[in-house]
């Protein structure tokens, strides 16, 4: 068996080289897949923090509020046709990022509370 | 760099999709599995249809398949030439037609969704190796269909945690193309090993 090994790295070394990345960037990606799976299935990191690319359907859907209740939190109009996201509306308005997620998050807080 | 993606799909929905998978069949460094699982997600959302976001998505496979195929075609007169120029370029063009012939159908439909990173070059293969038109296109229609479902369904249904999903699949399909790579390359070695051996005896 060993003989066979050395024989076949003396012969093909590109190939065996070859044979072996590949074997290291499948563990790689292994070792990521469990280490992000363990990360995001712990609820603490469940919580997407808002993003600018989100549209107030999406973070209504993330943090699983009405979308009435979010168009409130960011001071809009319903508004079909047109899809925005929060960078258009933080550009069009006084409010920050950081602002929203705190009313956002108080929103959370205030409709868990009117659930139970 | 996700954000950007997040943000196109946002402002320019199924254009920015068809456009994506389009250029993707062709060998463009894209982010088309990351549009796609986006465009599940503003699915799931209400911001865009599903209907729109999976067909706009798979008519942009489909063309770019197609047109890879072309690009390829319009190669294979000059590689038969090259190819026969000499005898053992022809005996290898005429091994790849072989295997074609036999794998051929397979080949394309698994490298549409299972070890997508290749799909491109299938294409262009196809058209060079003058793979069947009709062969090519049925097994491409339905690996592409396997390839936007897989995708867009994903990000409809873990829409809320989008950036976890988007991480999971680039982590799983890195992990199945490197696992196909060295499964390959396992049987090359065996085989090496085997045909050594044999001379080996019959010395």
């Amino acid at each position: 068996m060993l003989t066979a090994l050395r024989d076949l790295w003396h012969k093909h070394r590109f190939l065996c080289i070859a044979f072996i990345a590949a074997l290291v960037v499948t563990a790689f990606f292994a070792l990521r897949l469990v280490v992000f799976s363990l990360y995001w299935a712990d609820p603490a990191h469940q919580d997407q923090p808002l993003e600018e690319w989100m549209t107030p359907r999406y973070v209504a859907l993330s943090y699983d509020l009405p979308v009435g209740v979010v168009r409130e939190v960011l001071e809009i109009e319903a508004v079909d046709a047109e899809p925005r996201t929060l960078e258009d509306i933080v550009a069009t308005s006084e409010l920050t990022v950081a602002e929203i997620q705190q009313r956002i998050n108080e929103a959370v807080r205030s409709h868990e509370g009117r659930g139970q | 760099m996700t954000e950007t993606v997040f943000t196109l799909v946002a402002q320019y929905g199924s254009g920015a999709l068809f456009i994506v998978t389009f250029l993707s069949c062709l060998a463009m460094p894209v982010p088309a599995s990351l549009m796609m699982l986006t465009g599940g997600a503003f699915a799931a959302s209400g911001d865009m249809s599903l209907v729109t976001a999976s067909l706009s998505a798979y008519g942009g496979a489909l063309a770019g398949d197609q047109a890879g195929y072309l690009v390829g075609q319009s190669c294979a007169g000059w590689l038969e030439r090259w190819a026969h120029a000499r005898r053992s370029r022809a005996m290898l063009l005429a091994r790849a037609r072989a295997s074609v012939d036999r794998w051929g159908g397979v080949g394309v439909f698994l490298s549409r969704w299972l070890v997508s990173p290749l799909g491109p070059y299938v294409n262009f293969a196809g058209g060079a190796g003058r793979m069947p038109w009709a062969r090519f296109s049925i097994w491409s229609a339905a690996g592409e269909m396997v390839w936007v479902a897989l995708y867009v369904g994903l990000g409809y249904l873990f829409a809320g945690s989008l950036t976890a999903v988007a991480e999971f699949a680039a982590d799983l399909s890195g992990l199945v193309a490197g696992a196909v790579v060295a499964v390959g390359l396992g049987f090359w070695l065996r085989m090496m090993q085997k045909r050594h051996r044999r001379s080996h005896l019959e010395s």
